[in-house]
């Protein structure tokens, strides 16, 4: 009988785990512990609207009353210091502790940090929290010379809303092309075009050898000699699954938290998700994902298996983008075996692509297309069997499509 | 209490969905197998159109974030949203739709 659970975690992965547990009728204690001093919130508007200083503060990931509602009980600003797999307790910073017969960890990553000479200079910048979007938000004046390191999803989307408050960006990437673990090449080439006409500097083969500056960064120095000068500097460069806790009690770890496709760890009684899990996909392998509707999904499977509804769920990653006034979703990854197949026109409005492989849609990115990617993000999930004509025919509604596909 | 015609229930096939501009805000008309229901059409969440969205059964995904509300109830099923929409009463009126604007509320 599982009558005490606790989530670590309090991220969009722990949330989402509350939330279904007490929808699939589990009645028992539940405990979910923060780190941060803030109520949970969602983080997707961190490199967007509060950056921007549009929103004053994130979107709340719960209503004010929802605790007790549901008589979740919610510890901020604590720490876990360690499992005790034994005698099943969380150990706290603190000295206290707490018995438990499930654990969910969703203790989600950290930014990487940079390990060259300067990286610990003041105006040295990392996005992961509130307080972190809070703080650039304050330093940044009109006029302002922002230097990026990376030219990942974070990099982009903060150097396109920092330019659009004013500010002077050039983004350093290491690789020939911004964007590519995600979007792949043809629109890696695409967002750095609409990235470049909304006035960013972009530099890729990049190498970054030394953060300059006396106490404060004034200067990024790359290799070959030439410096590029810096007001401040945003590192994203990449996240860390926080998987301390569970390697210092013996659960596997690779690069992540080892799961099965149900959530559980190498421990019977621990699971994970979200950020720090490294979760099986459904086209093989496993890793962290770092996207926010596997995060959800990952913590909705992972507590319905704590309870005994364990549903194998392999995951497909799935996110969304926004950067230089576009809108970008993808599912899958577009690079594989297979042909690519374009809908719509790139040059004149919202447009995708597809991945096509055996007859299935097998990955999907769409801009400026998000009517049509909920269709697309059902073909893939659901390896439905369409022709790439049909596809490519924007007569066809693509909802129709799938209609008739689930129908046959 | 005025309940105005939106629409032909033919035009609105089931799945579908048909936005329309009241005093009340944008109004989204869902076609739930034969079943019409009308809720507020902006997402609380994201500030995007739901009569966009994706329609299974009675819950609509947001085509942006993919919350998901309940048509017949307007509340939020999944994050990223968790305020409810507005519904609006609907009556059929032989073939046509009819929608009170003025009667939009959040469920109980």
């Amino acid at each position: 009988m599982i009558e005490k659970i606790t989530i670590v975690g309090a991220g969009l992965a722990g949330v989402s785990a509350a939330r279904t547990l007490r929808s699939e009728g589990y009645g028992g204690e539940l405990l979910m512990v923060g780190e941060e001093s803030h109520c949970p919130y969602d983080r997707p508007s961190l490199s967007k609207s509060v950056l921007a200083g549009v929103d004053d503060s994130p979107a709340s990931l719960v209503e004010p009353m929802w605790f007790d509602e549901v008589k979740v009980r919610f510890l901020r600003d604590r720490k876990v210091s360690s499992l005790d797999l034994q005698a099943r307790r969380l150990n706290f910073v603190d000295g206290s502790t707490i018995a438990a017969d499930r654990i969910l960890l969703a203790t989600g990553s950290r930014p990487r940090k940079p390990i060259i000479p300067g990286s610990d200079l003041r105006g040295l910048h990392y996005l992961r929290t509130v307080d972190d979007s809070l703080a650039i938000r304050e330093k940044l004046a009109p006029g302002m010379s922002v230097v990026i390191i990376g030219g990942g999803l974070i990099g982009c989307e903060v150097a396109s809303t920092l330019r659009k408050a004013g500010a002077n960006l050039v983004i350093l990437e290491t690789a020939g092309e911004l964007l590519l673990r995600v979007l792949g090449p043809a629109l890696g080439t695409w967002c750095r075009q609409q990235l470049e006409a909304q006035g960013i500097q972009i530099r890729c083969n990049a190498n970054v050898v030394k953060i300059v500056g006396d106490d404060h960064v004034s200067a990024v120095l790359l290799e070959g000699g030439e410096s590029v000068p810096a007001d401040f500097v945003i590192v994203s460069i990449g996240a860390e699954p926080n998987v301390e806790l569970a390697t210092a009690a013996g659960i596997l770890c690779d690069k992540g938290i080892v799961v099965d496709a149900t959530g559980q760890t190498s421990s019977p009684w621990v699971y994970a998700a979200g950020d720090a899990a490294a979760w099986p996909l459904r086209g093989g392998g496993r890793r962290s994902l770092e996207t926010y509707l596997n995060a959800q999904s990952q913590g909705e499977v992972a507590a319905r298996s704590m309870i005994g509804l364990a549903v194998e769920t392999p995951q497909i990653p799935v996110s969304w983008t926004e950067m230089a006034g576009h809108y970008i979703q993808m599912i899958g990854d577009l690079a594989g075996e297979g042909e690519l197949v374009t809908r719509g026109d790139p040059s004149t409005g919202g447009y995708l692509i597809f991945r096509f492989f055996d007859g299935r849609v097998a990955a999907a990115v769409a801009v400026d297309a998000a009517r049509d990617f909920a269709t697309a993000r059902r073909l893939v999930e659901g390896e439905m069997r369409v022709a790439p004509e049909k596809l490519k025919n924007t007569e066809i509604n693509l909802r129709d499509l799938t209609r008739v596909t689930v129908g046959a | 209490m005025t309940f105005v015609r939106v629409c032909s229930e033919n035009e609105v096939p089931p799945g579908e969905a048909l936005r329309t501009e009241s005093a009340a805000g944008p109004v989204a008309l869902f076609n739930v197998d034969g079943e019409f229901f009308a809720i507020e059409d902006t997402c609380s969440h994201g500030q995007w159109s739901l009569a966009d969205g994706y329609l299974t059964g009675d819950k609509i995904e947001c085509t942006l974030h993919m919350a998901k509300f309940c048509v017949r109830t307007g509340k939020a099923c999944t994050l990223p949203a968790t305020k409810p929409v507005k519904i609006f009463p609907v009556e059929r009126r032989g073939e046509d739709v009819l929608v009170d604007f003025d009667g939009g509320r959040y469920a109980a």
